[in-house]
Order: structure tokens, then C-alpha cells, then sequence
């Protein structure tokens, strides 16, 4: 037998890293409450985290979109590749190449399958019909598994046969027969129960990604859990999915991705996740071939920043009052017009149908608690800003509770008159956690006054302390004193000017 | 949980539950930022924290489930999206005497060696150590008995410990 006594050994080790002389903290206390911050921020932020979660889809040449991402060398065959497929076919669907995991890290997805039609079962587990059921002429679907690289020596992990890529593409009679595929998949998406799961959960608000013009794509994301709550109180065991769905003329793409685990946490400031990343090449993949305008050619510019009409002088404040940037840790962005529009809303609602602004100025200001932005449209005239701004209004005013999230949070909007401009009002956002009020405050204010809506958002920790109230004003009214040269410089939009 | 409690609890358990996940998967890096991100994720979920009876068992629990699945699908080395506050050039500062007795824990079954580590590096009594990983008590005995025998024939038997990478099977 042994002369070691491992009861010993163990314990040593244990002191060892009790008294602190097991290495040093990489990170300061600070540093990690930042990261959970931009972890809740992911999980509770709707409008002033619009910019960097929710991208409005504005139309932007398709080379813009790849410019920057470290694999698009690898995909300059893509058009190449489309002059062989005229009609819909598997060269239409994403290669292993094309796949994302990790940003700027080798694919781990791997070809697991390839064929066309129906197949034998529904791919995704949310999908209630065959794709030829919803009309599909014709359809292709492409599987991928999760293969990890291992090194000598490593021991081959669990398997997870549940971790995989789908994707399927179908081609339609008319555009408006896949527009109509496109809306039932997202309601199949919103209306999922994963079979034999404890409970599934479905974020409501869809994540928009930029695309060519002419494309449109969304994002769901959803979980379900398979042990019942009292093993898994908080899901971490349970399985996650993000969805995306383009449509395109008339053919649509399902791009889903589905993990067991809890480290599928991709934040929109370091890559955003794989399908948002991976939706693009979709869609560039899903063009038809050499008879319809490559991606090279397309030099449709943004539609919703153009400046006609009521222009915006470039020298508008729009930044001012905000404390300098000259802190490490400050950011600011803009004024300028190219900043990712707002995306504002509520309990589903995204207000698309609003009239498209005739110019467009936003800044934005940022340090890892706080994040304050602004956001000035002008419109044909002051009857269309006025309706806009009613739109604004009346989507929050309708929805003073939001479905809970996939983490059991519930947002709340409060709509309180305000006394700034023409018009306006103050939104204010604060989330309960069952039943109890939770961390995270926002506040909106939309101002009319002319032909311009001004929309200033701010966000900080408030919201779940002693004195909640408190916080709200203490936030209002910081916020509108900072911008208040902001408001006061309105009136150039005004009939009767300043 | 406010920031100055999260702090003092950050300070006085990092090291501990550190050691701890490293003893479960053999890898002081990987335990080093895994655990790191369980913070952020317990400071992000701070009111469920404030309910929860033992935090750092549920920081110990939510990292070593980050471990496992990044494990699973990871290449070793590469940097993750999650690792966004990764250290940089730390020392691992882990002492000699403690790199044959992990070497001898990789190599026990999983059961066995998170027994082993709760009740005894953790100092854990077998009750909670139960509760933790979700099996009777029973259980939790029989695992103690044959892991302490494994692990003091593979402390004997150094020439045995060479290789071997994670072993979460």
C-alpha cells in the first residue's frame, strides 16, 4: 500500500488555496462586476442597448457587410459559385467554411449531411410542417455536428449529439408565398414547445441583422430545459437555440444552432453569436444567379439615413452636455449619420411602419455602467413627426408589461407626461424578478417640437434600491439637463424658428 | 448584493473555488477563467445570489458547468468568445507538491474525484456534498471510500501519472 495519505494531500491543497498561495486574482472585483454588467445589459436592455443588440435593417452594399470579418477572404468564391446555380440548389447552402463558432477561430462545424426535399423528419425543433407543406417547390437542407479539435494527450469529451448546425433553404412560387413561409416560421418559432422539455422559453423580440437590400433577417432566440425546475432551479443545464430566418425574393433560409451548455454567450460587443454572424453569407448564398444583380454590383446606398428635406446641420449639438470623454473608460460616438438607427418598441411591436425620417443625427455615449444615446429625425412636416411621435408613445402605453425573458426577467414601460418642446413624454423601463424589483433602470424621453423628434435614452443600475422612485427622477432629470441645449436648438425646426 | 459585499466575497473566495475547479479538471488556466466568468455571471444574477444559501457553492457549481461545456467543444488554447476579461500573463503559482496529487485526481473517474474534492479540499461535510452533486449521501460514501483508495495507489505509483489531458467523462 501506499505511504501517501491523500486525506492529507487533500487538505493541504485546500489550505494552500485557502490562505492564497495559490496564485494571484487575474482580475479585479471591478473588472468582473463590468463583465456581468455586459452580461445583464445583453439579457435586460431594450432600448438603450438598441444600438448594439437589435441592428436596424438598413440596406447597405453586401461588400460593406463582409468588409472587416476575418474569414470573408475565404468566401470571394461565393459569386463565383453562383453562376452555377440559376435555380435553387445545395450550392445555395452555407459550406463548412462559411460556418461560424467562435469569432476569428476555425469552424468547428462539420458537413454531416446534404440532401434535398423534405427528408425524413422536421429540422428544427420548433417546425411544425415540411417546408413543402408551406408551399416550398423546392428545398435543401444541410447538417452540421460540433467536431472539437483535440490535441495529443486530450481525453475525448462527452458526446453531445444534440449540438448541431441546421440549415434549410426552399424556394417558392412568389415572393409572397416565402414571406408567408418566412412569418409561419417565426410564429412556429414564438409559439415553441420543445417536446419533452420541462419548459421552453422564447425571447418575443426578434434580433434584426443587416442585409443586402431586398433581404430581410431576423434572429429568435430560445431555450427549453429537460430537468424539471426543482433539480435546475435556473436552467443552466438546459439547451440553447438561436434561430434565423432570412427571406429573399422568393426563397427563404432557417439557419439554426442548438447547444447544451452554458457557454454559448456571444455578446453583441465581441462578434455578436454565430447565426448573426453567419446570416449574411446565407444570404448572399441564397442569391439567385448571374441574371440578378451580384453582390459586387450592389451599391444600393442606406435608405434611412438620406438627407432631403428637413436637413440637419452637421454642427448640431446633438452631443452636448454629456461629461467629457476624457476618462479611460468613456466612449462617444458621433454626432453623425451613420451610428445604427434606434430600434424602438414594445412587446413586439418595432413601430416599422413608421414614416422613414427625412435626415437622421445620433450620438452616443457610453462607460460600462452607463450608456446614454440621442437620436434626432426630421420628417416631411410637423403633422407626420407628431404621428410619430403618438406611434412612439402608444406601442409602450400598450404594453405596460413585457412576456418574461428567457431568464425569468420582466420588463415594465410606464408612460409620464413630460413638459419639453412642442410635446413629449418620458418612458420609463424598469424589470421585476419574480415579483421583485430588479437591477437595471432606463429611461426614454421623446421630444417633438416642428418637423424633429428628438429621442434621448439613458440607462444605469437604478431601479431595485430603497428608493426606486428616487432613481427615476434623480435620472430624468439629469438626463434632461444635460441636454438641454440639445431641446432649446430644436426650434430651427419649428414653423416658427427660433 | 451590493458591489462593496460582491467585492469582499470575490476577494475571500476566488482562490478557494479556483483550487477547487482546478482539482476537478486538471487544468489551472482553464479553472482560473472559468471561474472568473462564474463571477460575472454571479454578480449578473446578484438577486438570485442573494437567495441562494450557499454562493459559493453556486459559483463553484456554474463554474465547473462552464468548464464542462466549454471543455466539450473547445479547442485547447484558443482564446473564447466568453473569455472576453481573460487574464494576461498570469503565473499559474501553483506549487509543485500539488501537480502529482491533480495528475493522480484526473485520472479517477469524475464521481470519484468530485467527491473528493468537495469533502475534502472544499471541507464540505458529506450531507451538502450530497446535496451538491445531487445523489444520496450513500452514495457520496461509497464514492469517498473507493476515490481515497484510487488515489492513494496513484500517488504511490507516480511513474503512472504522465499524459492525460481533462477527463470530464
Amino acid at each position: 500500500m501506499s505511504d501517501h495519505d491523500p486525506i492529507n494531500d487533500l487538505s493541504r491543497f485546500g489550505d494552500d488555496f485557502s490562505t492564497g498561495t495559490g496564485g494571484d486574482m487575474p482580475l479585479s472585483a471591478a473588472a468582473v462586476r463590468r463583465r456581468g454588467d455586459q452580461i445583464r445589459r445583453r439579457r435586460t436592455a431594450l432600448v438603450a442597448g438598441a444600438s448594439a443588440l437589435a441592428v436596424a435593417a438598413v440596406a447597405v452594399p453586401i461588400f460593406a457587410i463582409a468588409g472587416g470579418n476575418p474569414k470573408a477572404d475565404n468566401h470571394d468564391d461565393i459569386a463565383d459559385d453562383k453562376a452555377n446555380s440559376q435555380s435553387l440548389s445545395a450550392e445555395d447552402l452555407l459550406r463548412d467554411a462559411d460556418t461560424e463558432y467562435s469569432p476569428n477561430v476555425e469552424t468547428p462545424w462539420r458537413t454531416s449531411e446534404t440532401f434535398e426535399g423534405d427528408g425524413q423528419a422536421l429540422y428544427h425543433p420548433c417546425q411544425k410542417q415540411a417546408l413543402s407543406e408551406l408551399g416550398a417547390t423546392n428545398s435543401f437542407t444541410r447538417t452540421f455536428e460540433f467536431v472539437p479539435q483535440l490535441e495529443p494527450g486530450d481525453v475525448a469529451p462527452p458526446e453531445a449529439p444534440r449540438d448541431r448546425l441546421v440549415e434549410q433553404i426552399a424556394e417558392f412560387r412568389s415572393p409572397a408565398a416565402a414571406r408567408s413561409a418566412y412569418d409561419a416560421f417565426a410564429q412556429w418559432v414564438l409559439d415553441c414547445e420543445f417536446p419533452n422539455a420541462d419548459r421552453t422559453n422564447v425571447v418575443p423580440d426578434a434580433r434584426t441583422v443587416p442585409v443586402p437590400s431586398g433581404t430581410e433577417a431576423v434572429i429568435y432566440d430560445l431555450n427549453w430545459t429537460l430537468e424539471p425546475e426543482a433539480e435546475d432551479p435556473l436552467g443552466e443545464s438546459g439547451y440553447i437555440n438561436e434561430t434565423g430566418l432570412v427571406v429573399q425574393g422568393d426563397r427563404i433560409a432557417v439557419i439554426a444552432v442548438t447547444i447544451n451548455g452554458m457557454d454559448y454567450n456571444f455578446l453583441p460587443e465581441e462578434g455578436d453569436t454565430p447565426v448573426y454572424r453567419m446570416i449574411p453569407r446565407a444570404a448572399e448564398r441564397l442569391q439567385p444567379g448571374t441574371d440578378q444583380p451580384s453582390a459586387a454590383t450592389t451599391t444600393d446606398p442606406p435608405q434611412s439615413n438620406s438627407a432631403v428635406g428637413p436637413a440637419i446641420a452637421d454642427d448640431y449639438p446633438l452631443a452636448d452636455g454629456w461629461p467629457d470623454a476624457d476618462g479611460g473608460e468613456v466612449t462617444l460616438e458621433g454626432p453623425n449619420r451613420t451610428l445604427t438607427p434606434f430600434v424602438l418598441g414594445a412587446c413586439g411591436d418595432t413601430l416599422d411602419d413608421m414614416p422613414t425620417p427625412q435626415d437622421q443625427l445620433i450620438a452616443q455615449w457610453s462607460q460600462p455602467e452607463d450608456f446614454r444615446s440621442r437620436q434626432l429625425s426630421t420628417y416631411r412636416n410637423e403633422g407626420e413627426a407628431a404621428a410619430v411621435l403618438d406611434g412612439m408613445v402608444e406601442a409602450y402605453r400598450a404594453c405596460p408589461d413585457e412576456e418574461p425573458d428567457q431568464s425569468g426577467f420582466t420588463a415594465h414601460h410606464a408612460v409620464r407626461g413630460a413638459d419639453l418642446g412642442d410635446e413629449s413624454w418620458m418612458i420609463v423601463t424598469t424589470s421585476t424578478f419574480e415579483g421583485s424589483p430588479a437591477v437595471g433602470l432606463e429611461v426614454l424621453y421623446v421630444v417633438r417640437t416642428g418637423a424633429a423628434v428628438l429621442v434621448i435614452t439613458g440607462s444605469n443600475e437604478g431601479g431595485a434600491s430603497s428608493d426606486p422612485e428616487g432613481d427615476v427622477t434623480r435620472t430624468a432629470e439629469s438626463m434632461v439637463q444635460e441636454a438641454r441645449t440639445v431641446i432649446d436648438r430644436l426650434c430651427v425646426f419649428s414653423n416658427d424658428g427660433c | 448584493m451590493e458591489a462593496n459585499e460582491f467585492d469582499e466575497f470575490y476577494a475571500a473566495s476566488f482562490r478557494r473555488v479556483t483550487g477547487q475547479v482546478y482539482a476537478m479538471i486538471g487544468d489551472f488556466d482553464e479553472a482560473t477563467e472559468c471561474v472568473q466568468e462564474a463571477f460575472a455571471r454571479a454578480w449578473a444574477h446578484r438577486r438570485k445570489l442573494d437567495r441562494a444559501e450557499y454562493p459559493e457553492a453556486w459559483v463553484r457549481t456554474t463554474a465547473y458547468r462552464i468548464a464542462v461545456s466549454r471543455w466539450r467543444r473547445r479547442k485547447r488554447g484558443e482564446r473564447s468568445p466568453d473569455r472576453a476579461v481573460g487574464h494576461s500573463g498570469i503565473a499559474p503559482a501553483v506549487d509543485e507538491s500539488h501537480v502529482a496529487l491533480v495528475a493522480a485526481l484526473k485520472r479517477l473517474p469524475e464521481a470519484q474525484r468530485q467527491a473528493l474534492v468537495l469533502h475534502h479540499i472544499a471541507d464540505l461535510p458529506v450531507q451538502q456534498v450530497a446535496a451538491e452533486v445531487g445523489v444520496p449521501e450513500g452514495t457520496i460514501k461509497a464514492r469517498l471510500s473507493r476515490g481515497r483508495v484510487a488515489l492513494a495507489a496513484l500517488l504511490a505509483d507516480e511513474t503512472g501519472l504522465a499524459g492525460g489531458g481533462m477527463s470530464h467523462v
